[in-house]
């Protein structure tokens, strides 16, 4: 079926949600707790659109509006704009000093909140995506704990989680930055842990910690000393790549 | 899974490489869709899959190697990376940039950047349906012809056809001919 994003038409498919149509059409519509390997779930509610529908205006948030019908969607009305702004509003007020969040405040006009009180240190806006990479990882060693105002992410009991394998998987996916990884002499800390860091076999750079290559030694069901290459970092890897190519060398098959 | 086509990968004949790195060059243009000119000018990020690698005397560009139990699907926890007709497929919507793959693949091909999604060798094609050398930009570009693309399944009898040849050869040096 056919909807109209900012007056074009789009192809989209009954039960899509108007966010995923819209990215597919390179139609922007700005995000933070969105990510394309999860379903959405509406947290951050930056994606506020407008949707006429039988003659009906409604805001809606794209990314869990599925199209069921032929739909006119506006991305970026007056009235979207001034909903963002007291959005980003609500979010500067939760994080004063992230990078993040100030610029694109700044983009919505909100340059600083005078009506709320703040903590400075404060970086996480509760977007949840930490939490679901770490369980699809495998891991499920961070949760959302505690309700309203003390609502946040912690491992269990807030002590240096068994589950965590150290992988920074969650920093990775984290749109504020929030998630905090030190790695310095060879040891790497996160989620108030500390993991030795495994030195590569061939060149001695700490490349990944001892719980990462136990975890993934598990999932490809193999024995520790096959493949050998689980001790030695990317670089080494492609260097013995380099060295066997010439197994393959046209002159010796011929 | 048992009848399907094995898979095809690239790979460089390090005898022939210069290591002038053409296809690393024309591989990140490629995957930027822009040519040198426009991708500086706009500021594109150029971001090859390949990287051309110096060990022991020898020069070779390394990428996926599309290896038929391929660990970087076996721990991929979103299902993006995955065994397809000929090659192995990576979904970058799935791809939620955990690195899984980084850390086990034996060839170091996988890298995942500032764009938090795994980037690999993906034989330049939409689909594996459209596997050919001649989609291939590293394998154009290259100016010694060193790269080309390899079917798993010639590859394997080569290299068993060989070995034996060089058995049988050993076999001979080591027992001279009874008289």
């Amino acid at each position: 079926m056919k909807i109209r994003i900012n007056g074009i038409d789009c192809e989209a498919q009954p039960g899509e949600f108007i966010l995923d149509v819209a990215r597919r059409n390179n139609i922007y519509i700005p995000t933070l707790c969105h990510h394309d390997a999860f379903a959405g779930e509406a947290r951050c509610r930056l994606c506020i659109v407008e949707v006429v529908e039988r003659g009906r205006s409604r805001v809606v948030t794209s990314c869990v509006y599925p199209v069921a019908g032929e739909i006119e969607v506006a991305t970026d009305t007056e009235k979207i704009r001034s909903l963002r702004k007291t959005l980003l509003m609500l979010l500067l007020a939760r994080t004063p000093q992230n990078e993040t969040i100030k610029k694109l405040a700044r983009e919505y006009g909100v340059t600083e909140v005078a009506r709320f009180e703040s903590d400075p240190q404060e970086e996480c806006i509760l977007c949840n995506l930490c939490v679901r990479a770490c369980e699809q990882l495998g891991a499920g060693a961070i949760y959302a704990v505690n309700r309203g105002v003390t609502k946040k992410v912690a491992t269990l009991f807030e002590e240096p989680a068994e589950e965590c394998i150290g992988c920074a998987a969650c920093a990775a996916i984290c749109p504020t930055g929030a998630i905090k990884v030190l790695e310095k002499e060879g040891k790497r800390i996160i989620w108030n842990r500390e993991f030795e860091m495994v030195p590569c076999s061939n060149c001695g750079r700490p490349f990944a910690t001892a719980e990462q290559l136990a975890f993934y030694r598990a999932r490809l069901k193999v024995a520790p000393d096959r493949y050998g290459g689980d001790r030695l970092c990317e670089n080494c890897r492609q260097k013995r790549a380099a060295e066997l190519a010439s197994l393959m060398s046209p002159a010796r098959l011929r | 899974m048992p009848g399907q086509k094995e898979n095809y990968f690239v790979y460089a004949d390090p005898a022939k490489c210069l290591g002038c790195k053409s296809c690393e060059l024309a591989c990140g243009l490629e995957h930027a869709k822009a040519d040198l000119f426009a991708a500086v000018l706009a500021g594109l990020p150029v971001q090859p899959r390949n990287r051309v690698v110096e060990a022991a005397g020898i020069r070779t560009p390394i990428q996926c190697r599309q290896c038929e139990e391929a660990p970087c699907a076996l721990v991929c926890p979103s299902g993006a990376i995955s065994r397809e007709e000929g090659m192995i497929w990576l979904d970058k919507r799935l791809c939620f940039g955990c690195k899984s793959c980084v850390m086990v693949c034996p060839f170091g091909a996988i890298q995942v950047r500032d764009e938090g999604k795994a980037m690999k060798c993906d034989l330049c094609v939409d689909s594996p349906a459209e596997i050919s050398a001649s989609q291939c930009a590293c394998i154009r570009a290259c100016p010694t012809k060193a790269i080309s693309l390899v079917d798993s399944e010639e590859l394997r009898q080569k290299l068993m056809a060989a070995r034996v040849g060089e058995i049988a050869q050993a076999r001979a040096v080591d027992k001279p001919p009874a008289v």
